[in-house]
């Protein structure tokens, strides 16, 4: 399978941030085609900023971004503002950590899952609604015809994240970020949602970023991690290979903070 | 339908309330219509009389009862200065005050949404500043003082209208409303600048929700953003404010009545009041307070509307 992102050398800054604190600082990766790839690492340690400049959506003005991304071949950080919006919800999808913020509250689901479609396409508006009903059985929702009526204060967090990733998977884009998509969710949900992923990838070969700081959720999606602490890569392999033999202090400890049933809390 | 019936007897409960606060004022507050009537040099017992005449030796709640029967019937009472009935005092003023707020609030929604639209989407810094700033004056001026600066630019020295004179609805609608728009303008603007400030924090704020983010990562632009996402949303609490306006400028009308010399309802009010006139009071008093706890009830079936999140409740 052949390359689909190669990160060089990312460095991210932000413009009121010091001169030489980099949020990102010299992160360079690889995923391949079709593959799962885990971005694993506590809370500002960079690996959200990493995804976002991947996703184009850092406000240009107000962070400086080095170094170079490609995608399928293409570099994001010379595209002009236009050719980004091309890439973005084509190419490229992202889902969010807030299921429940992340869609318009005064939209119906449809029009949000279509949004993609419209904007990319010149579907008419029956193959849109054709394309997104699709989309939403992909993505296990039940009932798809009453869903696409629904506004988002009538569906349950896990459900709203299935209409966020059915809006991301409708364009057939070669790559899914997911930016902690199962944090805000319960275990059971968390859990449902991990094997949708893990369908979707297998079913149509699409790539996906999987961000999150518990390695245990990172352990049963992917096959290969990073990790990042401070805006640095620290660590790169095979997750089971991780595990057994973590060469950093770091992933020692994330591994440790994982609970487990012996461990009581006093 | 069972929240518009809950409404509906709620607003009931708050007429009443209204009216009787209204009746009740004039009990407590000193000065006698008998004065005005006789003059202060009458005797007690001229005034002892009028008063019986009046019914002011009936306990007050009776008195109350009588003039809500008979207000529900459509019989506002005499005028005690006029001695004619309330109601026909009231009509044609009625009509032209009711047409001044409309043409104001037709003002005040036609030019605040689009402009505040405007302002919302301004990307250039120093033009964002320079508007929010200039909104700021322009809502801090009365409505008066633009009143007395149109009458004279354009009545006194542009000469479009004659200051001081008013041709009424009954003799021709089109002057009517050509005399209306000036004093409409003058509460209008104030709001309008008001409605724009609001208009723009929400734009500002929506935009930074993480709906906006989203639509962003679908490759949507800003234009497509704002006109698919955050109008819509920014919008919401617009539109009770709007109407908050619509009641506020029925009010307003009775100050800017007096600049332009309009007969509408302000100017009977006013008189009224220093004539110790209460039938006719009393009942401007319950026209106004019904109108704005009207537009209120009106405002929150509109909400239930376009806001899909409280629609179910």
């Amino acid at each position: 399978m052949g390359q689909l992102l190669a990160v060089q050398d990312l460095r991210v800054r932000f413009q009121n941030a010091a001169p030489h604190r980099w949020a990102v600082d010299g992160v360079s990766f690889a995923m391949d085609e079709g593959e799962i790839l885990g971005l694993v690492g506590e809370s500002g340690s960079g690996k959200t900023v990493t995804a976002m400049s991947i996703s184009g959506l850092l406000p240009r003005r107000q962070v400086q971004v080095a170094g170079s991304i490609t995608l399928d071949g293409r570099e994001l950080l010379q595209c002009t503002e236009k050719e980004l919006r091309d890439i973005q919800g084509s190419g490229l999808s992202v889902v969010f950590q807030e299921p429940m913020t992340s869609l318009d509250p005064v939209m119906r689901i449809g029009p949000q899952v279509e949004e993609s479609l419209r904007i990319h396409t010149r579907c008419t508006r029956a193959e849109r609604k054709e394309r997104a009903l699709e989309a939403l059985a992909q993505a296990e929702l039940p009932d798809p015809e009453a869903v696409y009526r629904k506004y988002p204060h009538e569906l349950s967090g896990g459900m709203l994240q299935r209409v966020m990733i059915a809006a991301a998977i409708i364009s057939r884009p070669k790559l899914l970020l997911a930016d902690e998509p199962t944090t805000a969710l319960d275990v059971t949900i968390q859990a449902q949602i991990l094997q949708l992923l893990r369908k979707l990838n297998r079913e149509s070969g699409m790539a996906v970023l999987f961000i999150s700081h518990d390695l245990n959720v990172v352990r049963r999606l992917c096959n290969r991690v990073i990790v990042m602490q401070h805006g640095k890569l620290v660590e790169e392999g095979p997750v089971e290979d991780l595990f057994r033999a973590p060469k950093q202090d770091y992933t020692r400890q994330l591994i440790a903070a994982i609970p487990t049933r012996d461990h009581k809390l006093t | 339908m069972k929240y518009i019936l809950k409404k509906g007897f709620t607003l009931i409960i708050t007429l009443f309330i209204v009216s009787l606060l209204a009746f009740l004022a004039f009990q407590v507050i000193p000065g006698d219509p008998t004065t005005k009537l006789l003059g202060t040099e009458a005797t007690e017992e001229a005034k002892a009389e009028l008063r019986a005449e009046l019914g002011f030796d009936q306990p007050v709640p009776v008195r109350y009862w009588n003039w809500l029967t008979d207000f529900l019937r459509g019989d506002m009472g005499e005028s005690y200065s006029y001695h004619m009935p309330v109601r026909e005092m009231l009509g044609e003023k009625l009509v032209i005050t009711f047409l001044l707020t409309l043409v104001s609030f037709a003002f005040t929604i036609l030019l605040s949404i689009p402009l505040g639209i405007l302002a919302g989407s301004i990307r250039i810094r120093w033009l964002d500043s320079l508007i929010t700033a200039l909104d700021q004056v322009v809502m801090s001026i009365p409505p008066f003082f633009i009143g007395i600066v149109a009458c004279f630019v354009f009545g006194i020295t542009l000469r479009w209208f004659v200051p001081g004179n008013f041709i009424s609805y009954t003799e021709d609608w089109g002057a009517c409303l050509g005399y209306l728009i000036l004093p409409a303008l003058s509460i209008a603007i104030p709001r309008i600048a008001m409605t724009v400030k609001m208009l723009r924090g929400a734009i500002h704020r929506e935009l930074e929700q993480d709906y906006v983010r989203t639509a962003r990562s679908r490759g949507a632009g800003r234009g497509d953003v704002l006109r698919r996402h955050v109008f819509k949303n920014a919008l919401l609490p617009v539109i009770t404010f709007l109407a908050v306006s619509a009641a506020e400028i029925m009010t307003g009308t009775i100050i800017i009545e007096q600049v332009f010399t309009i007969p509408g309802v302000g100017q009977l009010l006013l008189a009224s009041i220093s004539n110790r006139d209460f039938p006719v009071v009393q009942a401007i008093v319950v026209i106004l307070a019904a109108w704005i706890v009207l537009v209120n009830f009106a405002a929150d079936l509109l909400y239930q509307l376009v806001d899909p999140r409280i629609r179910l409740r």
